[in-house]
This record gives C-alpha cells, sequence and structure tokens, in this order.
C-alpha cells in the first residue's frame, strides 16, 4: 500500500481543483444562459413581419402551405432573429395567418399552447440587415427559381447595401454586387450579368418605343378621335358662327380620315412586330 | 416578519444535502416557523424522507406556472415534492430568476430550497432565489471539491451584484471526529475560506433512521446530537 498523504494536502488539492473547475463553471453558465436566450417557440402574435420581402407571396402557395399545415402541423420552424423579426418562412407565416382566421379549431389542435416552433439565430435583423437578406435568399435558393424582375428588385436590394456593379476586382471596401448576388440565388455570374445588362437594355428600349415618331402619331390621332367623337356628342348651340358652320360640316369627312389613318398605322406597327 | 429563504446546495451527491435541509427544516418548524421546503431534485428524496407522496406535483408544477398544493408533514412544515419533471426542456430553459419569482408571495415564514447535485440550472434556480445559502460538504476531497464550486460561483454572482443569497455558510456533513480526515477538513476549510462561517454536524444514526421511517428529524428525536447542531445554524440563519 502506498504511504498515505497527509490530508491537509489532499483537502487542499480538492479546492484548488475547484478554483481551477470554476472557469469552466462560468463558460457552462454562459452558454446555457445564451441557448435559454435562443427560444425554440414563439407565440404567432410574437413572430414579426421582416418589412421588405425579396419577392411577393404566391397566394397559391399560401393556400397550399395552409392545408398542408392543417393536415401536418408546422414542419419546418420559422426563422426568426433574437427580436423574432421573420428571417425566412414568409409563405409559411402567412399561411398561419390565414390557418388562424379561417379554422380556428384546427389551428388550436396544431397549436394548442399557442407556441409557433421558430429556429433563432442569434443576430438582430436591424443591426445587420446584409445578413438578414443572406439567410433570407440562402432559404429560398434552389426552391423556385427567381424570375427576372425579382432578380432586378433583389439587386436593387443589394445596391441599398452599398454592393456597386464593378469591373474586375473589387477595391478594398467594395463589394462587388453580380458575384454576391449569383453565390446568392445559386446561379452563375454570368448570368446573373446577363439578365441585369437585358433589363438595362430593355429600360432603354422603354424609352424609345415613345419616342418613335409613327406611335407618337398614332397615339395624337388617337386623342383627336376620341375628342372629335365627343365634341360631336354635344347639344347644337342656337347661334354658330360661319367658320363653325363649315367646320361641323367637314366633321364627319374629317373623322373618317382620322379613323382610316388609325387603321393604317396600326397595321403597319403590328406588321412591324 | 421576512421571509427566510434559504438554499442548501453541495454540488456533490451523498454529501448530506437532502438531510440538513430537511432536518433543518424540522428544527425550524419546532420554533414556531412555518416553513416550506421545496425540492430542486429530479430524484424528489425530501418529500419521501418527510413522510410524504414524492409523486406527488411539486416543484415542476410550480415552475411551470400551476399552483401546487404543498403536501403538510407535521404541523407548520410543509413540502413541495421534486421528481424527474425538473429534467424537462421547459425548466431547463427557465430564466435563473424564475423560481424567485415564483416564491415571492408564498405565505411561509421560511423556505428551503433541497438543491440537488449535478444540475447546474436547477441548482442555481434555488441559489439566485434564496437570500441564505448553507453549503455542504462531507469529510472527503470530491465533497470539498464540489462546495468550492458552489462558493465561486455565489461569489460570483455577489461581485456582479446579481440577484441571490447574499450570505453563506458552510455545513460539515457527518462529521466523526474519531476520523482523520474529519479532524482536518475544518481546518482545511478555514484555511482555504477563512471568511465563511462553519458548522459541524455531527455524525448521527438519528438522522439517517429518521430519513429512512420517513418521519421529521424533530418527531423522530428532538434531543439527538444533529438536531442541537442544526439548531446552531437555525441560530445562524436567523440573527446572522
Amino acid at each position: 500500500m502506498a504511504r498515505r498523504r497527509n490530508s491537509a494536502d489532499l483537502f487542499a488539492e480538492a479546492t484548488a481543483t475547484a478554483d481551477a473547475i470554476h472557469e469552466q463553471d462560468q463558460a457552462a453558465a454562459a452558454k446555457s444562459e445564451q441557448e435559454r436566450s435562443q427560444k425554440t417557440k414563439l407565440p404567432l402574435s410574437q413572430i414579426r413581419a421582416r418589412e421588405t420581402d425579396t419577392r411577393p407571396l404566391d397566394p397559391q402557395h399560401v393556400t397550399n402551405l395552409a392545408e398542408s399545415i392543417a393536415a401536418l402541423g408546422l414542419i419546418e420552424p420559422l426563422v426568426v432573429d433574437v427580436k423574432g423579426v421573420l428571417l425566412a418562412g414568409g409563405h409559411r407565416l402567412a399561411a398561419l395567418h390565414a390557418l388562424q382566421e379561417t379554422n380556428l379549431e384546427i389551428y388550436d389542435q396544431q397549436f394548442p399552447d399557442g407556441q409557433i416552433q421558430v429556429h433563432m439565430l442569434g443576430f438582430d435583423a436591424d443591426q445587420e440587415p446584409e445578413r438578414a437578406l443572406q439567410v433570407e435568399l440562402a432559404e429560398n435558393e434552389k426552391r423556385v427559381n427567381y424570375t427576372r424582375d425579382q432578380i432586378a428588385r433583389l439587386a436593387e436590394r443589394l445596391r441599398s447595401l452599398n454592393y456597386r456593379e464593378i469591373r474586375g476586382r473589387p477595391k478594398e471596401g467594395e463589394k462587388a454586387l453580380g458575384p454576391a448576388l449569383a453565390v446568392a440565388i445559386g446561379v452563375s455570374a454570368r448570368y446573373v450579368r446577363k439578365v441585369l445588362s437585358e433589363q438595362r437594355q430593355e429600360g432603354r428600349d422603354e424609352k424609345n418605343r415613345n419616342s418613335v415618331p409613327i406611335i407618337q402619331k398614332l397615339r395624337l390621332l388617337k386623342k383627336i378621335e376620341a375628342a372629335l367623337n365627343e365634341l360631336s356628342e354635344l347639344p347644337e348651340s342656337e347661334q354658330i358662327g360661319r367658320s363653325e358652320r363649315a367646320l361641323i360640316k367637314a366633321l364627319p369627312e374629317f373623322l373618317a380620315n382620322v379613323k382610316g389613318s388609325v387603321k393604317d398605322i396600326d397595321s403597319a406597327v403590328h406588321q412591324q412586330k | 416578519m421576512a421571509q427566510t429563504r434559504i438554499a442548501v446546495a453541495a454540488r456533490k451527491g451523498g454529501v448530506g444535502k437532502t438531510s440538513i435541509a430537511c432536518g433543518l427544516s424540522s428544527v425550524m418548524a419546532s420554533q414556531g416557523k412555518r416553513v416550506l421546503v421545496i425540492d430542486l431534485d429530479p430524484q424528489s428524496n425530501a418529500a419521501y424522507v418527510l413522510g410524504t407522496n414524492p409523486t406527488a406535483p411539486g416543484t415542476a408544477d410550480l415552475l411551470s406556472g400551476g399552483s401546487p398544493r404543498a403536501l403538510e408533514a407535521s404541523p407548520d412544515l410543509y413540502v413541495l415534492p421534486g421528481g424527474p419533471d425538473l429534467a424537462g426542456h421547459t425548466i431547463q430553459s427557465l430564466d435563473p430568476e424564475d423560481l424567485a419569482d415564483a416564491v415571492t408571495s408564498m405565505d411561509y415564514d421560511v423556505l428551503i430550497f433541497d438543491c440537488p447535485p449535478g444540475v447546474e440550472y436547477l441548482e442555481r434556480l434555488g441559489l439566485v432565489a434564496a437570500d441564505v445559502a448553507l453549503i455542504c460538504t462531507d469529510a472527503h476531497p470530491l465533497a470539498v471539491m464540489g462546495a468550492g464550486r458552489v462558493i465561486n460561483e455565489l461569489k460570483l454572482r455577489q461581485q456582479k451584484g446579481r440577484r441571490g443569497a447574499k450570505r453563506w455558510a458552510l455545513a460539515l456533513s457527518r462529521i466523526d471526529l474519531r476520523r482523520s480526515m474529519d479532524q482536518s477538513l475544518d481546518q482545511q476549510l478555514a484555511t482555504a475560506y477563512p471568511t465563511i462561517d462553519r458548522f459541524i454536524v455531527h455524525q448521527d444514526s438519528a438522522v439517517s433512521w429518521a430519513g429512512a421511517e420517513r418521519v421529521p428529524l424533530m418527531k423522530y428525536d428532538s434531543n439527538c446530537k444533529a438536531a442541537k447542531d442544526l439548531k446552531a445554524i437555525a441560530n445562524w440563519v436567523f440573527n446572522g
């Protein structure tokens, strides 16, 4: 048998260990405190909608989801920030509200304590809007493809977060819009560039269309036709001058010519297309 | 009179927390105080030891927002049982101050929180709800280590100005001065924690028999050695 050590030493070792382990105790307490604040359930009323959606909700999708939630409950929790602001799950949130409104009984069955499952991410969307946007996009990635218009609107939001369309390697402090958007929605940077440049092109086309002389003429002739029709429907006044009499006489033929011109130009424009 | 709230903790298991908590509750009830033992241990031993039903709704129910009826063990001595529900997810995600808030309006002179071994979030509920803490240790280095961790936590809370026990003492349990470890325990604690009061609760078979027979200590043997030791602790609690 080993020689017994003095018990005072044994106790001293124990108190020293208690001090050494204190740091770990603190770290564990801090961690559990943090996890505690990250709730896994929230009342529906405490889940706040985000201010901007990257795309409008699809009502049909909301209806389908509401049916699914009625039957199966909420399968995927909503993603929220520390204040309960929605980061991802706009359709699901809308579907929950719809279900609560249209079928409270089933809603109560699915959520008996009024609590909705959430996945709370440890940041504040107000403080970190860029991160919030990334979460929203990451969640939508590879689901429904983004339309060109939606991509254009996303580009607009990224521009408001200081992303710029830059040629070549971005300088320090600059954020390149194209690559960021491409990564976010899971398409190639080339595709994003193409969509954005087409969008710009279309913008110009729009402007040109109105400035094409033939279209301008068509628009004016249609205006004249409408005005003349209106004029001829007015009740006749009792005293009319010579000029006016001549005008009334000439009006039917003039109107017919205007109509004929409109027709001609219309068919010409259609042929162009 | 203001309510006195005592947490009995050790971190280590099997060092006499429940025996001291229940013994002390019996002593205080015999002094004419209206006492409630709130068991924070999923093993639910306190209600058993005091001769009541350990499976009745208790502390977990209270912490979940319910108002469970306290079980009467003897005149002026009541208990809220612990139980496995304390290990549930809802209790784990409570704020450390939730127990403190839940007991503020309770109509008792003394509340005694019997903290569990190991489960720190439950122990913390008790330490935060209490204004006095008793830290139990027996004469073994592992128990001393557990007590040291509780003391460090209490100190830290106090330094940070957080809610919780404002003063605390060490309760040296099951002490038999014929054993060399037991002899040196008191001296060692005095060296390591010179500013903390220490109380010796002697090894006393009356305590284990009272628990086994499920009778409050003062009813079992009001003149036993441990009862005398616990009276000294009660005196410290009430009179500093």
